[in-house]
C-alpha cells in the first residue's frame, strides 16, 4: 500500500465539496472593523484612565497642600487650642543664617511699615509679577487670582529686620511679614489686632489669630526663636489663611 | 514598487479562498473551525496588506499565518479536549467497503496526530509544497520538516495496521 498516495486521495476526498463562502471577504472586513473598534474603545478607556490618574495629582496641586503637611488638608482657622504643639519654640537656639531666596537676601531694602504695626494698612498697588511665578522659596502657597504687588520689601530697624511680601486680587489680598531679630518672646509681640486673640497652631507651633477692624484676619507665630511670621488676609483669601500660614517655611 | 491595495485583497481571496479553506479544513478537521481560522488568518493578513509588495505572492504569508493559528489553537484546546473527552474513542467495525474504510481511517488518524505533524503532512501531500517551502511556512528547518513528515507517516502506518487488522487488510 502506498500510504502517501492514499493520503493524498483521502485528503482530496475529504475536501472535495469544500469551497469558501461568497461572503468571506465581507466577513473578513467586518471582523477587521470590529477589531479596530475594540482597539479604539480599549485605547479610549486606557487614555481616560491615564487622564483620570493624572488629574488627581493635578487637582491636589491645585488645592496646593504643602508637601508633607497633613494639617493643611482642611483649610480652617478653628484648630483646637488644646492640640499639643509638636515643635515648641525653644529659647536660646540660634536662627538660621539667611540664604539666597530666603527673606532678606537680595531684596531691595526699601523702608516699609511693619505689616502688623498699623491696623487697616493694606498692601500697595498691584505689581506686574504673578503670584505663582514670583513666590519666594519660603512661601509655598498663595491662593489663585492674586498678583504680587512687587518684590518683597525689607525694612531694617535697629535689632529687627522685617521682610514683607504682598499679593492683591479682585477678591482680596494677602500680606506675609517675616520678622527677624531679638526681643521676640512670643506671637503676642507680633499681634496688632484689637481684642483678645484666639489660639491656634501652625504646623504644631502655637499661634495667635485675630480679626482687624477692616475685616482682615491676622495670624502670627514664632517659627523659631527670633523669627516671627505674620500672615494677614482679607476677602476670599481670609478663608484660606490657615493654608497660607502652613505654607510659610522660613 | 507599489503596495497592495484593497482591491487586490478581494481578488486574492476570490482566487485562493477555496484552496486556503481546504488546507485549513484538513489541518483543523472540522469545517466550522476551518472557516473561523481562515477568517482570522485573512483578517491578520488584511491588517498588513498595504505593506506587502505589489509584485510578491501573498499566499506564503497568508499560509504561514494560517498554519501558526491552527497550531496555536490546537495547543490551546488540547487541555480542554483532555478534560472533556473522557470516553474512549470508537473502535472500528467490519465494513464491506475496505477502500472507503481505509481513507476514512486515514483521515481520522491524521486528525489524531499532533498539530505540527498534521500541518507538515497537509502541506507536503495536499499542498504539494517542497520541504523548503514547508519549512518556510512552519518557520522551522528543513530537517525538522523531514523528521516530522517521516514520524507522521510512520505513526499513520502503525495505527492503520492496528485499526485495519480487524478488517482483514
Amino acid at each position: 500500500m502506498d500510504l502517501e498516495s492514499e493520503l493524498r486521495k483521502a485528503m482530496a476526498e475529504r475536501v472535495a465539496g469544500t469551497s469558501a463562502p461568497p461572503s468571506l471577504v465581507a466577513d473578513v472586513k467586518r471582523r477587521h472593523r470590529r477589531r479596530k473598534a475594540r482597539l479604539h474603545a480599549a485605547a479610549g478607556a486606557a487614555a481616560a484612565s491615564v487622564a483620570a490618574l493624572a488629574l488627581v495629582p493635578a487637582y491636589q496641586s491645585f488645592r496646593a497642600t504643602p508637601v508633607g503637611n497633613s494639617a493643611t488638608a482642611r483649610p480652617t482657622a478653628s484648630v483646637p487650642a488644646s492640640r499639643p504643639p509638636e515643635r515648641p519654640p525653644a529659647a536660646g537656639l540660634p536662627a538660621s543664617p539667611p540664604s539666597k531666596g530666603r527673606p532678606g537676601a537680595g531684596a531691595p531694602s526699601e523702608p516699609a511699615a511693619h505689616p502688623s504695626s498699623g491696623a487697616g494698612t493694606e498692601p500697595s498697588g498691584p505689581g506686574a509679577a504673578g503670584a505663582a511665578g514670583a513666590l519666594p522659596d519660603w512661601i509655598t502657597y498663595i491662593p489663585g487670582g492674586l498678583t504680587a504687588t512687587g518684590p518683597c520689601r525689607v525694612a531694617r530697624d535697629p535689632g529687627r529686620e522685617t521682610t514683607t511680601c504682598a499679593w492683591r486680587g479682585d477678591t482680596g489680598w494677602v500680606e506675609i511679614a517675616l520678622v527677624k531679630g531679638g526681643g521676640l518672646t512670643g506671637p503676642r509681640d507680633l499681634m496688632r489686632t484689637p481684642g483678645v486673640p484666639g489660639h491656634t497652631s501652625v504646623r504644631g507651633i502655637p499661634a495667635l489669630t485675630g480679626d482687624r477692624p477692616d475685616s482682615a484676619r491676622q495670624i502670627s507665630w514664632l517659627a523659631r526663636p527670633g523669627v516671627g511670621v505674620t500672615v494677614t488676609a482679607k476677602g476670599s483669601a481670609k478663608d484660606r489663611i490657615m493654608r497660607i500660614a502652613e505654607g510659610v517655611r522660613p | 514598487m507599489g503596495r497592495r491595495d484593497d482591491e487586490s485583497f478581494v481578488e486574492f481571496v476570490a482566487a485562493r479562498g477555496d484552496a486556503l479553506l481546504r488546507t485549513a479544513s484538513l489541518m483543523c478537521g472540522a469545517r466550522q473551525d476551518a472557516e473561523d481560522i481562515l477568517q482570522t488568518a485573512l483578517e491578520k493578513a488584511y491588517r498588513h496588506w498595504g505593506r506587502l509588495e505589489a509584485g510578491s505572492d501573498p499566499e506564503p504569508y497568508v499560509r504561514r499565518i494560517l498554519v501558526n493559528l491552527v497550531i496555536s489553537r490546537a495547543r490551546r484546546w488540547k487541555v480542554l479536549r483532555e478534560i472533556h473527552m473522557a470516553r474512549l474513542p470508537e473502535t472500528p467495525s467490519a465494513s464491506p467497503n475496505h477502500a472507503v474504510e481505509l481513507r476514512g481511517t486515514l483521515m481520522d488518524e491524521l486528525r489524531r496526530l499532533g498539530p505540527r505533524q498534521r500541518a507538515v503532512l497537509v502541506l507536503r501531500f495536499w499542498e504539494d509544497l517542497s520541504e523548503a517551502e514547508t519549512a518556510q511556512a512552519l518557520g522551522c528547518s528543513v530537517g525538522t520538516v523531514k523528521s516530522q513528515a517521516s514520524r507522521g507517516l510512520a505513526r499513520l502506518r502503525e495505527r492503520l495496521d492496528t485499526n485495519l487488522a480487524p478488517l482483514g487488510r
